[in-house]
This record gives C-alpha cells, structure tokens and sequence, in this order.
C-alpha cells in the first residue's frame, strides 16, 4: 500500500488481488484459490534436475580417473534458461498470496534441495587440494536452481521455505566448504543468489541440538574450529551489498546464540559490531551490523544478552546523527535495535485478556465448545507491577522511540509504533500512561484553536507526526494497552485523523494519516469488550461509515469498511452493523461512484446516519480539491435530497448559499454545483405524483416558508461578483453558474422573485458560451436552453447568437453559439427556425480560408442542426419547408466529405461522425406517424441510397472509431427503424445479419465482412473510394487486413459476367476505381492510396487478368497526370511502382499493352534522373527488378519469341549491370549520360 | 504499509500456529509426529536432531517442530522456542519410575522460560496401550500439573501406536490457542 503522498494518486482497483478476493472476511474460497501450475511446475522441475545428475555423474566420473582428464560441468542450455525464467514467472504469479504455494512446497524445495546435497556431500569428501576450484566449476550448473530457490524465497519468504531444507548433522561441512570455496569471489554479481540460499541453509543447520565442537572434523588435525569459520563467514558476508546481508544476520544469530558458543562468542562479537557501528561510516557495512544486532537480540536468550546491552544502547543514539537523516534503512534498523535492547531489560509478559476479547475465528466460534477445557486458569499477572524494576536506560529507548513517530520516512514510523506497543507491554502501568500522554501530545503539537474559537485548526500540523502517533495508538490499542479511561481523551483525536486532509497547493495529504485512524478504529474493536466502547460507538460509527463510502481514496474507503466491520463483528454495537457491512462491503466500496451515489444514500436512509452523511458531503466532499469528487458530491446531495428535504432545505442548503462567494474557488465551485441539483431535486420530489397518482404537493417555491431560500438564491445570480466570473478559475465558476441556471431553470424557479435574476442569469449564460473550456461550454448551452423554456429568448440575443456563428468571429464563440443553438426548444425554435438553420448549415460548411476553419464548431452546427429537427418533431413541416430541409442534407453530406486536418490530425472525422449520426436522428424523426405525408419529401429516395453509401464508405475507412460509428449506424438503419426502405437495402441486409455482433473497429473482423459489399452496385463508388483510403493507409495491421481481404475478394471475381447474371466482374471493378481516380484526381489524400492500391492489384495479377488495353491505357494516362510535376517523395515512389506494374505486363495482350509498357519504361528511365536522390535510388531498384522477373519470364517459357519482348537478353542483362552498379546519390549532372545509356539498351 | 496490509499479514499469521513437542527420551514424540502425519512408524530410531512438519487442521497450518529428547540434547531445547503458540509434552505412561522426576524437573523448568510464556501446554500421556501404564490422571499427579499457573494446560492419555486420543489432544491445543485474540509482534 501507498502512503504519503503517493497514495493521493487515483489508485487501481485492487480486486482479485487479496488472497481469495476479501482480504478482511474469512473467505478462502476464491476461484483462483489454489496452485493452478503446481503439475506444471513439477514437470519442469522434472525436466531439469536431471541436470544435476548429469554432473554428479561426470563429477565422479572425473574423481574416479586415475589419470586427471579435463572435464566440463554440464552448461545450461537456453532452452532450460527458458525453462528457468518460466519457473519464475509461475513463481511471481503468487507473489500476493504466496500461501497458496504452501501444500506445494515441500515437492518444490526437498528434490532440488537432495540433489544438490548429494553433489556438495561428493565435493566435499574428495580430497585434494583442487577441491575449492572443483565447487566453483559445479556452481556453474549450480546457479539456475539456486536461483529457483532464492526465488521461492522471495514470494513466500525464507522462514516458510527454510524448513524444508534439509538439516542433518552429516550436511554441516559439506554445505560450509562449498560456502567457504566461493568465499574469495564474493562480490561476484552472478551468484549472489547461491551465497544467499547457501548462508540460509547454513543458518538452518546451525540449530542442531548438538555440540558443535562435536561435529567439527576438523579439530583434531588443529584447523580452525568450525564455530569460527562460521563466524568468518557470516562477518564477510554482513558487507555485503546485495541480499546475502539478510542470509549473514541470520546466520551470525544461529551460531551465536547457541548453548555452546554464546558463552565464547556473543559477546565479543556483539561489542564488535557495535564499534563498528559507531566507526564506520560506510553504509553497507552499517547496514550489516545493525540488522545482525537486531537479529541477535530478537533471537537470542534475554538473560544471555542482558550483559551486553551496555555496548549496543550508544548505537541507540546514533539515529540523530546526520549520517542517519539522510538513510531511512540505517534509521529504521536503528529503531529496531532500540526497541530490541528495551524489550531486553523487560521481562515478557502475557496479557490475560487476549482469552477474553473474541476467537480467533468464526469456525471455532460456532463449531461449538471443545470436549475439553484447559484444566485452569492463568493467574493474572498484571498487578504485579511493583515487582518490575525498569533500569533508567528505558527513558531513553522510550524517547528515541517516540520521537522515531514523527519520522519522515513511513518505515521508520511504523518501526516506531511496532516498537512502544512491544515494549509497552512489558512496562509497569504508570510509565506505560505517560507513554500515551506523550503520544497524545504529539497529536495535540502544532494543533491551533479553530476559526471562531470552536474545533481545531490542523493546518499547521505535521502529517508524519499524525500518522505516527496514530500507528502508535493502534498498536497500543490492539494490545490492550491503550486503557480504557483513556479511551475519552483519545478518540475525538482519532475522529480528527479519520478525516484528515491537508490542502497543498492544488491537492491535499492525509491518506496515510486517515488509513491510520481507521487501524486504529479496527484495533478498539479487538481490544475492548462492549460495555468500554459503547459510550464512543455513535461518534465512531459515523465517521467510519462516511470515510468507507465518501473518502476519494479506495484504500481508505476499504480500510474504513475493514474497521467498521471488525467492530460490527466484534462489537455488535454499531447501530444497523449488519445492513451496513453489507451494502458496504470490501467491494462495494471500490468503486467511488457508486459509494457515494447508492450505497452512501441508501445508508443515509437510517436516520442515525443521515446528518452525518449529508453533512460530510457538504462539508468536506463538496469543497475537496478533485473537482470530481466536487461534481460526485453535487450529486449525491441530490439523491440525498428526497430522504429528507427539511434537512437539506433548512439546514445545508442556507449554508451553501453563502459559500457560493467564497474566495475559494473549489468552495465556490462546489456549492454552486450542489445548490443546483439540490433545488431541482427538491422541485421533483415536491411535485413528484403520489401513490395515488395525484400531484402532490405544490411547487416548494411558492410556499410562504421557502421564500428567503428563493430571495436569497435568486440573489446569488443577480449579484455574482464579475471577478469571479472572469478571473482566475473563471471557467470553473462559469460552469458552476450555468449548472445552477440551468438546474434553477428545470425546478421551474418564479419568475415573481424579479426580472434581475433572469436578466443576469441570460448573461452569465451567454457569456459562457464564449469559453476556452467545452465542458463549460456545453454547460451554458444546457442552460442557455432551459433559461429559454423558463424565459423565452430575446430577439436580439437570438440575432447574437446567429450572427457569432460567422467565420470571422472568435472560433470559442462560435462552438459555443453552435451548441446553444441546438438546445432552444418550443416558441423561439418554432419561430426562428428557418433562420436558426440557415446559420447553422453556413457554419458546418468548410471555409476556404483555413485559418477561419474549426472543426469544432462544424461539428457543433451539425449536433445542432440535428437537434432542432428532433426539437421540432411533429412541427417540422409548419416549421421548415422542404427546400429548407434539403439545406441541412446537403449540409450533412458535405459534412461527410470533412477531411480537414489540422495539428492534432483528421479532425474532419468529429464532424463526420456528427454528420452519421445526425442522419440516424432524422430518420428516426421523420419516422414519426405525424410525418408520413411530408416523409418523401423531406428524405427523398436518392437521398436515402447517397447517405447509406456514405455510411458504408466510412464503415471502411481507416480510423477504428469511423468504422464503429458508421457501422453500428447502418445496423440500426438496416434493422432498428420501422419503415425505413431505400434500395439495395435487401442485400445489405443479407450481408449484415440483424444480430451480426462484429466489433468494427477491428480492422481482422470488419473488412471481411464489408468487403464483399463492393458487389452492391449502388454503393461500390463510395465504399471503394474509402476502401483505397484504407489500402493505402499506414498502420500495419490496417494495411494488412484490408489489402489481404480485398484481395481475396478480387481474386474470386469472374473476367466476364455470364449473360445470365448481374454479377460483378472485375471490369465492373475497374470501372468504379476508375470513376474513384477521376473523381479524387490529384487530391493526394485518396489519389495516393488509389496508386497504392494499383500497385497491389498489379501484384495480385488482377489487372494482368483484365487485359483490357483500353483500360490500360486510361489508367496509365490517369497515373501519368497524377504524378505529373508532383514533388511529393512518398507519392512519386508509389507512381513508380505503378508504372513498374505496367512494365510487367505481358506483350501478348497485343501492341496495344507492348506500346503502353514501352512508355511506362521511358516513364522510368526518365525518373533516373530525377532531381530527388531517394527517388533515383528507388527507381533503379524497382527497375532493374521488373526488368531481371522479365528475363527471368522468358526463360521460363521456351516458346516466347526473343522479339516479342521489349528489351533483348544482352540489353537486359548490361541494363541491369548498371543499374546496380551505379551510385545513384552522385549529382544528377553526372548521372546523365548513364540514363542516356541507359535510355539506349532499355528502349532501343 | 496501510490497515489492508496489516490485515492481510495478520489473516495469513493467524491461520499459522507454531508447535513444539519436547519430552524425554523415548516418550513417542517423532512416532506422534508421523502418526498426525499419516506416515509410516513401523521404523523409527532416536531423533538425532530435529523434525519440521507442516500440516493443515481444522483450516489451521501447524508447524510442528520435534526435538530429540536425549539427555545431551535437551539443554539445546531453547533454540527452538521463538514464536511457539503450543507446547506439547509427550510422557512415556510406562516409564521407569524413576524417570518421571525427571520428567517433572524437564517440565517445569520449560514453564519458566519466558519465551514460551503464553503458550498453550498439552500433556501427552502416551503408550496408554502397554500394559502397566499410569493413567493420565496419575501422572498428572506425579508431574505435579496442578501446580501449574502460568499457561493454559491439559493432559491427555493416548497412544501414538493405535492412534487413540491423538486427535483429542491435537484439538484442544488448536482450540485453545485459536481462542486467543493473536497479536502480530
């Protein structure tokens, strides 16, 4: 889990990723809830153990020679590395619920494990002075399963894999030489990982209950004892930089703390590390000491360590020392080493009442009483307290401690905690209360008296100290430390921290303080019994219940439901427990929307938590620096509105007003926002029809009582501060305004409250359309249009708004006047509408100019124009004439032919897809039975059939989201709307099944499945015009897909049609891309991907197929204008593979194709030199070879005449010679004479 | 680090409990081991060293640490005493009776160590299948069990050979120690 400031980052959804789904609930039964690989990973362990045998076997092999022979430890093949990594993989797949290994492990651990012991028990008996080299070679073939263990390590930690390491008394030595004879190359980054299982292993085998004097070998022939070579080991083994460190400490505790050497060799070797600790200052070393102390004193025997203290406690102080600030590790190791040598003075003692407060779990609960009870019970040890005798040292471990809280670094914090709760535990009662005031004071630092005198004002407070004293309070509380008369002075801090955030800048801290608290919420739950919680259950609740549902953060939100339900659990107290935990659960609570909009309303439905939440919404939500957490307040204050409109009217909605002239612009922003959908909400459940179907009520805005929330609220409007309005976060405050109008406008809100308020409120309305923000400008023109149904439209605003529509105005206004233009509804429309539609079908169209152009606003004028027809409806024909509607086709069907680009590319595509789905509006419009006479008229057949083709050309187009409106667009058209015909539409449908589930934007399933409608006759032209579009595209998989359908497509056409059938033929084909070339003739757009697709229909030998001379030679003349002066690199070298296409046409098909392949040639010579190198370079290469498949041709076919072909065999051959030859990046002046020879043995 | 964390640990901890058996020298503390364990006991020599066996109970993972109890080894018995939840002493119940002072001496100098402190203390009285063995209660007697104050304990008559009573034994330590609310140290 994040803390501090990270985790104010939104952070990912953590579900399915606690063991078995819900971390807190004993559940274990999740689908992922056991080792999927486990066959999987024994099979590849089976594949590579073997591995080892192998070098068992040559390791003996070589010992048994009489005669020394080289030999080779076996290497590790790249496929068993795969093998390996995959092992890891698997591995890493259980990394957040390693437990799920655990019935696995022992067949993971004890093979490898065996093996390996066989081959060190095999080194090590051999004797002879090469042994060491011996082990190192082995290590070789060793490393990858050190590494798999190693590994297992680091996903279920090395106490849990520890124990399945063998440890018999025989492995000791073995295991300790082949350490000892790596030992030299200890830095060597390749086998770290060996040193550390190997330093683990070794640690194991420390604890046999043996003397190890007894196990030494090596004793009697006067080595070094074994104990020592243990010790060397491990100290070697403490600087070290990567993990082995951690494998060292444990190790140095093992053998240190031993019946048998602790009496020689813990204290010496404590001493040492602690000078070292206090010489040194390299920090790796540092590092080592201080973790090997901590080990020592967690693992060693009290009584046995008491002496030492003395050297270790001067550590203790070191954590001021700059070195230390600037090391969060050394600091934390230093925390621990103090907390360690305290937990030493002190005796350990048990609390009583860990048997009081609740099992364990459920199952033991409800699996009713065991057959046996303990035969007594413990004897209260707690009020033996006079017998403690605390040395003076403890004050300073407990202030070291304590200040540690305030750490800036979270380790070190939680260090701290963990620490005062362990040792607290083992301290007389009196010193254990001062402990608590003292955390209490770190609360209570910085803390300044509250505006006005009342509550507090934490702004100046440490959030370290915050979350520090918090962790702290909780691992007291979990203890049973925190007692409970103390309970009174502490919660209203905890209360507080709950909701702790601290605004910086443009965000806000406090996650990790709030997690905090709610730690410290879970842990009353365990500690108390019900009768000492009670007096605080109400408080606690509320609090718990708003920062589980309306916190920002996910993680608070589910650490505040783990509190709150540990104490339902536990407790039993918390009112309506049950419902709550739930509505409320671990997942409920992960999506924030839905926390605050359903479950936090449903929950405000009991009204013990009603206030609370409504208040916490107002109060702290609604000015929250995420201005979506602002807008998800709104909101929910909203649906929070019916449960109680009293509350909300009298008691929220008062103080809101006020806020809205904040000078904070979230305070402004927020309130603005609630009041709106707080008034509207409060409108619908007035006049919202009762159970008996009557109105009921009236409009609250009439009665006697609300009349100063309707003068104070009209104000708000009439008098906003312009200020506000247009300096810094304007835009904010606009959208804020222009939500409220409009919210105002749809409760209906009087008139009688004056003409100011609707004066003031047409302005800021229509200030606002002229804003950089769109939401904001969508927002003034929502409002602009209920204004206009509460308050109609003057005429000189409408003029306003047509006129700024012009290309000469600020682009800003004219998207927003475009949009407001499409809100207006009823009298205004009516009217205006002929001249509402005028200006808007100017504005879709595209300025020559353009710097005047703005996609945007085009896009707008064509939403618009589409929601003025759906606005008029039934009056569309007393409203619009049909000449005036076929403006707005016409309009639309430019629209669709909007390829305008600009920086941020083919913004012509928003207006496209406006136009699509514009079209769909007006035909479910005119299907409207009111309409059937005029329905011809408005939307004749042919137009009909040109929008379809349009709507089926952008369904091949190249952008994924295109394809997707377009297509889902035809299904409708073809499917959804009664009525609806237009030809062709029978064979669309045939190809576009009623229920085809296809996902259009991707290019594998949507060409397959358009292509084919290039057969429809009516729609071929268009679609083929977008189908190029795509061929000649730029991405991969777009290219890919739609050439290899089209051209499995044009494969399967037949040369002629039968007499019979209508079918499509490949003229046919042809024929259209020809119309498509003249059509998009030298508009590189398209014309460049038609040569591309020319290319590839060259390829494909669909067009050697044709052998229509006569189509060649329009083509060839078409491409020859296309590319004519051009000096676009890219277009130039498709022309030239175009042209190389027709030089690979056979001279069979007659003169006419010979003469055509003839000037194709002289075509490309020409281009040699080309003043454009790459151009040069690319015509040579494609040159020489069309002409090499040519010669190539004629061997392959004996009977071709040498004649027939354009260039002769020698010609050819001394062509392609300097083709290749020649450095064709060489100035063009030097190049001429070559294209001259050139010219010669290529033409003739 | 957050609450969620701490929970997690806590969930995986808390379904964790760490047992040690101890007992003199051929009481039948490895034959109890293998007989939980569903293995073969038909051979089983001196424990030269130690055993480590996991195994689930009751939705609980046992890690069962087992000594050898030969006179020599038992000094090093306090190696194996960090973190243990449940102690259980395993009895000969047709000892030589001059071995159960012994016994009682080995015991009770266990209960003192702090580092077993709060653990749960189940009495093994095993080989209730030969004849001549004490009854649980008399050997509650002999070991002086009433004395005891300082941990929660039962005894036991059971009999590794024919299994009798294991699983009684077993079941009350498990129970008894899941009764306690268990705080991550």
């Amino acid at each position: 889990m994040l803390t501090g400031k990270a985790s104010e980052l939104p952070m990912a959804d953590e579900r399915g990723k606690l063991p078995g789904g819900d971390s807190y609930v004993d559940d274990d039964c999740g689908p992922s809830s056991f080792f999927v690989q486990a066959d999987e990973m024994n099979e590849l362990l089976g594949r590579l153990l073997p591995k080892i045998e192998l070098l068992h076997a040559r390791l003996k092999e070589y010992l048994c020679a009489n005669t020394p022979t080289p030999w080779t430890p076996p290497q590790i093949t790249n496929e068993e590395d795969r093998e390996f990594d995959k092992s890891r993989q698997i591995l890493d797949i259980y990394q957040e619920q390693p437990h799920l290994l655990d019935p696995h492990l022992e067949r993971l651990v004890q093979p490898t494990m065996q093996h390996l012991r066989e081959v060190m028990a095999t080194l090590y008996e051999n004797e002879g002075d090469g042994r060491g080299a011996l082990v190192e070679q082995c290590m070789v073939t060793f490393r990858p399963f050190m590494g798999f263990l190693y590994h297992l390590t680091k996903v279920r930690g090395h106490k849990t894999i520890i124990k399945f390491f063998p440890h018999e008394v025989a492995d000791m030595e073995p295991v300790l030489f082949c350490l000892e004879s790596i030992t030299h190359k200890a830095n060597d980054p390749e086998f770290w990982e060996g040193r550390y299982v190997l330093l683990l292993w070794l640690s194991l085998l420390s604890m046999i209950p043996f003397d190890l004097q007894t196990v030494d070998s090596g004793t009697e022939t006067g080595g070094t004892p074994l104990v020592e070579r243990i010790l060397n080991l491990g100290k070697t083994y403490l600087y070290a930089v990567s993990k082995e460190y951690e494998g060292a400490a444990l190790l140095l505790m093992r053998v240190i703390t031993r019946k048998d050497t602790a009496g020689t060799y813990l204290s010496d070797f404590v001493t040492w590390a602690a000078a070292e600790v206090h010489a040194s200052r390299d920090v790796f070393k540092q590092r080592g000491m201080l973790l090997a102390l901590c080990t020592i004193y967690k693992g060693g025997r009290r009584e046995l360590l008491l002496p030492t203290l003395d050297h270790v406690l001067p550590c203790c102080n070191l954590v001021e020392e700059p070195f230390a600030q600037n090391n969060a590790l050394l600091r934390k190791l230093l925390i621990k080493l103090t907390q360690r040598a305290g937990l030493t003075f002190m005796k350990p003692r048990a609390a009583k009442w860990r048997y009081d407060r609740g099992n364990r779990s459920l199952e033991s609960n409800l699996g009713g009483t065991s057959a046996l009870a303990p035969v007594n019970d413990i004897c209260d040890t707690e009020d033996d307290d006079d017998d403690i005798d605390v040395p003076e040292s403890m004050d300073t471990i407990v202030g070291i401690l304590l200040n540690g809280l305030r750490d800036k670094d979270t380790i070190v914090r939680w260090s701290s905690a963990k620490g005062i709760g362990r040792i607290m535990n083992r301290l007389p009662h009196d010193l254990g209360q001062d402990i608590v005031q003292s955390i209490i004071s770190l609360l209570e630092e910085d803390v300044l008296p509250g505006p006005g005198g009342q509550g507090y004002d934490l702004s100046q407070v440490s959030d370290s100290t915050w979350h520090g004293s918090c962790l702290a309070l909780a691992e007291l509380a979990r203890r049973g430390l925190l007692l409970p008369l103390r309970l009174e002075e502490v919660v209203p801090w905890i209360l507080l921290a709950l909701k702790f955030d601290q605004r910086r800048g443009a965000h806000s801290i406090g996650a990790h303080v709030r997690d905090a608290a709610c730690y410290v919420c879970w842990s009353f739950a365990r500690a108390y019994a019900a009768e000492i919680i009670q007096p605080f259950v109400d408080a606690l609740a509320k609090a718990l219940v708003v920062v589980s549902l309306c916190d920002r953060e996910v993680n608070i939100r589910r650490a505040a439901s783990a509190a709150f339900q540990e104490n339902v659990g536990r407790q039993g107290l918390f009112p309506h427990g049950i419902d709550i935990v739930t509505a409320a659960d671990y997942f409920a609570v992960g999506n924030r929307t839905s926390s605050f909009l359903e479950i936090a309303v449903s929950i405000a439905r009991f009204p013990e938590y009603h206030s609370h939440i409504c208040d916490h919404v107002a109060n702290v939500s609604l000015v929250h620096w995420d201005p979506n957490v602002r807008e998800l307040a709104a909101s929910t204050l909203a649906k929070l509105t019916p449960i109680n409109t009293t509350y909300m009217s009298q008691t929220v909605l008062p103080a809101l007003i006020t806020r809205t002239t904040s000078d904070e612009l979230a305070v402004r922003h927020g309130s603005l926002l609630a009041i709106g959908e707080i008034c509207l909400a409060w409108y619908a459940a007035a006049i919202r029809p009762s159970d008996t179907g009557k109105l009921n009520g009236t409009v609250p805005w009439r009665a006697q009582e609300n009349s100063g929330i309707v003068t104070s609220l009209s104000a708000v409007i009439a008098t906003y501060p312009a200020r506000y309005l247009d300096g810094f976060g304007g835009e904010l405050t606009r959208f804020g305004c222009c939500k409220l109008i409009a919210r105002l406008a749809e409760a209906q809100w009087p008139e009688s409250v004056g003409s100011e308020f609707i004066k003031s409120s047409w302005k800021i309305a229509i200030t606002s359309l002229a804003a950089r923000e769109e939401s904001v400008q969508v927002a003034a023109a929502a409002a602009v249009g209920s204004l206009n149904s509460l308050h109609h439209m003057d005429d000189s605003t409408l003029r306003l708004l047509i006129g700024g529509l012009s290309p000469e105005k600020d682009k800003h206004r004219r998207r927003g006047y475009a949009l407001a233009l499409g809100d207006l509804m009823g009298f205004v429309l009516s009217t205006n509408a002929t001249a509402i539609i005028k200006g808007l079908t100017a504005a879709v169209a595209v300025h020559p100019d353009k710097a005047l152009n703005d996609a945007e606003s085009r896009r707008n004028a064509v939403q618009s124009l589409s929601m003025v027809c759906t606005h008029l409806d039934s009056q569309l024909p007393m409203a619009i004439s049909p000449d005036m509607f076929e403006t707005i086709r016409e309009a639309l069907f430019n629209g669709l032919q909007d390829y305008s680009t600009d920086s941020r590319g083919d913004v012509g595509s928003w207006v496209r897809q406006a136009c699509m789905r514009a079209f769909q509006s007006i035909v479910m419009l005119l299907t409207n039975p009111a309409l059937d006479e005029v329905r011809t008229a408005y939307l004749p057949e042919q137009a009909k059939v040109t929008f379809i083709g349009e709507l089926c050309k952008q369904s091949v187009e190249k952008i994924d989201r295109m394809r997707e409106v377009a297509g889902q667009t035809l299904l409708f058209l073809l499917w959804e709307v009664p009525g609806f015909e237009f030809e062709g539409m029978a064979l669309l449908r045939e190809r576009l099944p009623r229920n085809a589930e296809m996902s259009w934007s991707s290019a594998a399933e949507s060409y397959p499945t358009m292509i084919p409608l290039l057969t429809i006759p009516q729609f071929r032209i268009q679609m083929l015009s977008g189908l190029v579009v795509s061929i000649g595209g730029l991405s991969e998989s777009l290219v890919r897909h739609s050439s290899t359908s089209f051209v499995q497509f044009v494969n399967n056409l037949p040369d002629m049609s039968s007499p019979s059938s209508s079918d499509m033929t490949l003229g046919d084909l042809f024929d259209a891309l020809l119309q498509v070339f003249r059509q998009y003739h030298r508009q590189d757009r398209v014309s460049m991907c038609i040569l591309e697709t020319l290319d590839l229909l060259f390829g494909c030998g669909a067009i050697a197929r044709c052998g229509d001379a006569a189509l060649y030679e329009t083509l060839f003349t078409l491409v020859k204008q296309e590319v004519f002066k051009s000096k676009d690199v890219k277009k130039l070298l498709a022309g030239i593979k175009v042209f190389c296409g027709f030089v690979s046409l056979s001279a069979e098909n007659g003169p006419a194709v010979a003469a055509i392949r003839q000037r194709a040639l002289s075509q490309l010579v020409m281009y040699l030199a080309h003043p454009y190198p790459k151009v040069r370079r690319a015509v040579a290469e494609q040159l020489y070879l069309a002409l090499a498949s040519n010669t190539e041709d004629q061997f392959g076919d004996d009977d071709m005449e040498a004649d027939d072909d354009v260039v002769g065999d020698d010609e050819a051959a001394s062509a392609e010679d300097i083709l290749l030859s020649t450095d064709w990046d060489l100035p063009v002046s030097q190049l001429k004479d070559t294209r001259d020879r050139l010219k010669i043995l290529v033409l003739g | 680090m957050g609450l969620l964390t701490v929970l997690k640990k806590l969930k995986q901890k808390e379904k964790e409990i760490r047992l040690l058996i101890l007992g003199l020298d051929n009481a039948g503390k490895t034959t109890i081991l293998k007989r939980i364990n569903g293995e073969d006991i038909s051979s089983i020599s001196p424990t030269l060293g130690f055993n480590i066996k996991t195994l689930a109970y009751n939705g609980y993972k046992l890690n069962i640490w087992d000594v050898g109890g030969q006179k020599s080894i038992r000094s090093y018995w306090r190696n194996y005493f960090e973190q243990t939840d449940g102690l259980v002493w395993v009895v000969d119940s047709a000892d030589r009776p001059d071995r159960f002072a012994d016994c009682k001496l080995e015991l009770h100098g266990l209960l003192t160590e702090e580092r077993l402190s709060g653990a749960s203390l189940l009495i093994f009285a095993n080989k209730q299948d030969l004849p001549g063995a004490l009854s649980s209660e008399e050997i509650a007697e002999l070991l002086d069990l009433k004395t005891i104050q300082t941990h929660h304990w039962q005894i036991v008559g059971c009999s590794a050979v024919t299994g009798e009573n294991l699983l009684k034994g077993m079941d009350w330590v498990v129970t008894d120690i899941s009764k306690r609310i268990y705080m991550l140290d």
